[in-house]
């Protein structure tokens, strides 16, 4: 991910101002870090012919209100979701983006003599996934897989240069989602892949994994190497929780009189989505697998930050030379194979308020086909 | 420098010129397919020719795939090296000492096999695993060999959502504990009826499930992760219900056997390695068709094989081992059922300048010179070869390569086209290297061809670099002199000289480029809309190599909207005569069918891998598909292969000259197009 990352804004929400321009929320602008959110209704500046108009015209007509006074004594409601209906997306963008991540932390720990280096990521001080660092024998048997994969190139070229930021029109299709009609479904998608790309950041900066194209010069990738680790996936860390999300919003909604069949498009949608950058030569099938497992818990820390109820069961995930397969994920045996267990007792998170407002909302899109 | 083998490590029993080229680490064997390239291997296949069975031995084990011949001329069999299971990779050394181990005969080798595709048990008389025999008799079966079955898909299953596909060999799938097929996985209606019930939609899952796509094994890879496949669209056309094959509905009663050959099949540019698959293939359906009929209490089905593939170079006088093997075949079981059909194309390099036809009147002063465009960049051996007319004795004739302006040979370039008394066993034959400085480029051998028929072959390694290997050929116009002038030609005899295919399938990516011939007299080619002059350098006789037998149904593929030949469709020979007559050649197409929708939408659709997923194809192969659909739609109703077909022309062969070229083009008959159908017209 993060072709056109989006992290160069987020040390200061101020900034977001100045860009302006990206224009329609959820109208397919893809861009990665903060996806839609960046700049998303903010007006800008005026262009300076209008500045200047809007100058001499208030001159010009301030002798008809020169005599009153300020008429409006009314508040606002305080720290009310009833404000945030009224906010620009993009500071909406930002309170997700807060209530997210105030809750999140990493404790990283060295390699010792009993245990690999690993990452533990916890929501809330509960430890919800441990990913081990992979080894630099098991990243050379990975490039095999890439290399083979390369074989796929030609004929998914498009799928992977139209995905190189969030792949919201996919899954937007999937579901028959129009902006018109939908804005608060994508704003959920936004702020899900929002999270989860800043959580992907967060374990990768720990675990730094060289790319395949670092290990291996056969692979060659067919896009741009991102600048960041290659293990866990951002890509499919965005898709499995957009696709954990999703499986809850099409469940609530209860409309779609073929739901069951669109979640499992959907489900091999967010395969297709992680494996297309296995194809394209950025990342091993074991940066999927845990790209998968981390997309999962966020997906879940989203639903419970909303006030659904969804349980997350913390995983380990010691990664194996195994290819990546969504019904191997699913399946629990293939998945303990493949190096990714249960590791602890399932828990739920509280609710926050503007997760709980955009859920509210959302469901009030229902899609009755 | 050719290293001389000691007596026991030479291929006595026959080394034929593409063996030494392919097995010699000296020669051509570090460019051959990884299968070769790679190993370590202690199983290979091969062909054993003339009568006689083959037996295994304290130091071979040997395999006799199923076979409907009871007494074949031509038999394939695989073997394992039981002296040396885990030895060093298959080098002509080590298969001389294999074959030493073999009693009498003849053997031509094809590819070596993974060992994991070796079946623990091999049981040819057992009944296929999970086999469920049709409740009801099939009016007819099609078989279709092909690389890429996509036996899941929704277009093979009939009404009841049950698999057509009675069975399906996966030739270069993992080994079964115990099985019916020596080699490779044999799936049943059955099992492909459990990976549907068991997977649902979930097609990929499916396949890896059936050991289908598996990518340890190279042969067979991950092919069917693809979008689409020669074999998905092939299938599609010849046995297929899906409205991406836009063709008349096959019924239920339409029974299907499938083989899907190595993926590397059409990886060697020069054809060597398939023969033993591709036989293997043949009979094998023959063999499970008749076995669907005893299941019925039934003679032998109405029977139509699809096997859309092939190769340039050849004898293409229907007498190369697996042409005569079909050729015993598919006429044997006509006398058991009249409705019995092989089907192949006639290939698609009419334009590609790979074929030349020289006659004694070319030969200015007993001697003729052709040059012969190698392109720069080929990663694989180009071949070319030159067949002389049969039962020529060629006394005195010498053949001279000279390499490109500018680049000067360090080992010899010129040959006797005569035995080499040292080469006892086999064929008459001889080699010679071209060598650089580097080393060995190439190869220039003369053998006599089955004893009938003298062929020179000049091999050359690619043009590319290759990593740690110093030597490669020059790229370039060669020039290839004959002097015939101790045994001039006579009137009517000529010589026929063929390039092999060496193009890059882009799942394979092989990196081949394609050589081609220039008539050095006139070397500008014609303009690519002018009509194609009778020039010696010419489409016409440029067919499928292995696709020449006479009872072989070859169709040639014509453009739906012109109704014109396909400019890349592959044509029988013509002898042109006097008096603006021409004789058009034995290896005739039959029939042509549609292969380009019109100049704006080449090729034909159909269905891709995964259900619901779609494809266009290019090619003669569509054009045999959809011939292959027409004859099984025939012998479903009972009725002769061309029944209903348009007919345009007799059998008689000599023609004025446009006529007779329309038949080298067309064949006797189209073959009627479904096409989309036109929309309703508006009622005002």
């Amino acid at each position: 991910m993060a072709q056109y990352g989006g992290f160069g804004g987020f040390g200061g929400f101020g900034g977001f101002g100045g860009f302006g321009g990206f224009g329609g929320f959820g109208g397919g602008t893809n861009f990665t870090g903060l996806g839609g959110f960046l700049g998303a209704q903010d007006p800008g500046g005026y262009d300076p012919m209008t500045t200047h108009g809007l100058q001499t015209t208030a001159e010009g007509l301030r002798h008809l209100t020169e005599a009153g006074a300020t008429p409006n004594d009314k508040e606002l409601p305080f720290s009310s979701p009833d404000t945030l209906d009224g906010m620009a997306t993009w500071v909406r963008g930002s309170l997700y983006v807060s209530e997210f991540l105030a809750g999140i932390s990493a404790e990283a720990q060295e390699a010792s003599c009993d245990a690999p280096a690993q990452v533990a990521l916890a929501f809330d001080g509960k430890t919800s996934l441990t990913l081990h660092r992979p080894k630099p024998d098991l990243l050379r048997k990975q490039c095999a897989y890439v290399t083979d994969y390369g074989a796929l190139r030609a004929e998914r070229t498009a799928e992977i240069t139209s995905q190189l930021g969030f792949p919201t029109a996919y899954f937007a299709m999937l579901l028959g989602l129009h902006s018109a009609q939908n804005a608060r479904s994508f704003e959920l998608i936004t702020a899900t892949q929002v999270a989860a790309a800043h959580t992907a950041m967060i374990v990768k900066g720990h675990l730094a994994v060289r790319r395949p194209d670092q290990l291996d010069a056969r692979i060659m990738p067919m896009i741009p190497t991102p600048g960041h680790g290659s293990f866990p996936s951002a890509h499919a860390t965005e898709a499995y929780a957009v696709l954990t999300v999703l499986e809850a919003l099409v469940g609530a909604w209860k409309s779609l009189s073929d739901g069951p069949e669109r979640l499992g498009t959907l489900r091999a949608l967010a395969e297709r989505i992680a494996v297309n950058r296995t194809v394209a030569g950025v990342h091993y099938p074991i940066d999927s697998w845990a790209g998968a497992a981390l997309g999962r818990v966020v997906g879940t820390v989203v639903l419970n930050r909303c006030g659904v109820e969804a349980e997350a069961t913390p995983m380990i995930y010691a990664p194996e030379n195994r290819d990546f397969f969504d019904d191997d994920y699913r399946d629990p045996d293939k998945a303990a194979d493949a190096g990714l267990k249960p590791d602890g007792e399932a828990f739920q998170l509280e609710a926050k308020q503007t997760f709980s407002w955009l859920w509210a909302e959302a469901l009030g899109e229902a899609q009755g086909v | 420098m050719f290293r001389e083998r000691p007596e026991g490590q030479r291929i006595d029993s026959y080394t034929g010129p593409y063996e030494r080229w392919i097995f010699s680490e000296e020669l051509g064997r570090p460019f051959a397919f990884p299968a070769i390239r790679s190993g370590p291997s202690s199983h290979i296949t091969a062909l054993m020719e003339g009568r006689g069975r083959v037996e295994s031995s304290d130091t071979v084990d040997v395999r006799v795939p199923p076979l409907w011949s009871e007494a074949p001329e031509i038999t394939p069999f695989a073997m394992r090296d039981l002296a040396e299971p885990f030895g060093p990779s298959i080098g002509d050394t080590r298969i001389a000492r294999i074959l030493e181990a073999l009693p009498g005969a003849r053997y031509r080798l094809s590819m070596p096999l993974a060992d994991a595709t070796w079946t623990g048990h091999y049981d040819p008389s057992a009944r296929p695993g999970g086999w469920r025999p049709p409740k009801r008799r099939p009016k007819a079966i099609i078989g279709v060999i092909d690389d890429a079955i996509p036996f899941l898909h929704r277009a093979f299953r009939d009404r009841d959502g049950h698999s057509r596909i009675a069975f399906c060999w996966l030739q270069a799938a993992r080994g079964a504990q115990a099985a019916a097929v020596p080699f490779g996985r044999e799936l049943t209606n059955r099992e492909i009826d459990d990976l549907h019930n068991a997977h649902g939609v979930r097609e990929p899952a499916a396949y890896r499930a059936a050991g289908a796509v598996d990518r340890d094994l190279p042969e067979l890879g991950t092919v069917l992760a693809h979008h689409a496949s020669h074999g998905a669209h092939i299938m599609g056309l010849a046995a297929g219900n899906d409205i991406r094959t836009e063709a008349p509905h096959l019924p239920d009663d339409a029974a299907i056997i499938a083989v899907q050959l190595p993926n590397t099949i059409a990886w060697d540019t020069s054809g060597f390695g398939k023969e033993m698959m591709m036989l293997s293939a043949v009979e094998y359906v023959f063999h499970r068709a008749r076995m669907i009929a005893q299941a019925c209490d039934s003679p032998e089905l109405p029977l139509v094989v699809n096997f859309s593939y092939g190769w340039s170079a050849n004898r293409h006088d229907g007498q190369s081992s697996f042409e005569r093997a079909v050729e015993s075949l598919v006429s044997r079981r006509k006398e058991a059922q009249p409705l019995t059909e092989l089907v192949m194309p006639t290939g698609n390099n009419f334009s590609n300048r790979m074929h030349a036809h020289f006659g004694a009147k070319d030969a200015a002063e007993g001697r003729h010179a052709f040059g012969w465009q190698v392109k720069p960049n080929d990663r694989t051996s180009s071949y070319l070869e030159i067949w002389l007319p049969l039962g020529f004795e060629p006394d005195g004739w010498r053949v001279t390569v000279s390499p490109p302006h500018g680049v000067t040979l360090s080992g010899c370039g010129t040959m006797e086209i005569s035995p080499d008394p040292e080469l006892t066993g086999g064929d008459p034959r001889r080699f010679t290297e071209l060598e650089m400085p580097e080393g060995n480029i190439g190869q220039l051998s003369a053998d006599k061809h089955q004893g009938n028929r003298w062929r020179v072959l000049l091999a050359l390694i690619p043009t590319a670099p290759s990593a740690h290997i110093s030597r490669r050929a020059p790229s370039g116009l060669w020039t290839i002199t004959i002097d015939m002038a101790g045994t001039p030609l006579e009137d009517g005899q000529c010589l026929d000289i063929w390039v092999q295919r060496d193009d890059d399938p882009t799942q394979l990516g092989t990196g081949g480029q394609q050589s081609y011939l220039v008539d050095l007299e006139r070397p500008a080619p014609p303009r690519p809309l002018d009509p194609p002059p009778l020039r010696p350098v010419r489409g016409y006789g440029c067919l499928n190599g292995i696709g020449t037998a006479p009872s072989v149904f070859r169709v040639a593929g014509y453009v739906q909207g012109s109704g014109k030949p396909a400019s890349y469709s592959g044509s029988a020979s013509l002898d042109v005569r006097a008096e603006g007559r021409a004789l058009v050649g034995l290896e005739a197409p039959i029939a042509c069918a549609v292969s380009d929708q019109d100049a704006f939408r080449p090729g034909i659709p159909s269905i891709g891998i995964l259900s619901g997923s779609g494809a266009r194809i290019v090619g003669t192969s569509a054009a045999a598909a959809l011939a292959s659909r027409r004859i099984a739609l025939n012998f479903l109703r009972g009725e002769a292969a061309t029944e209903g077909f348009e007919h345009l022309r007799s059998a008689e062969r000599d023609l004025p000259l446009d006529e007779a070229q329309a038949y080298a083009r067309e064949g006797q008959w189209r073959v009627p197009h479904a096409g989309p159908r036109k929309p309703p017209r508006a009622v005002s």
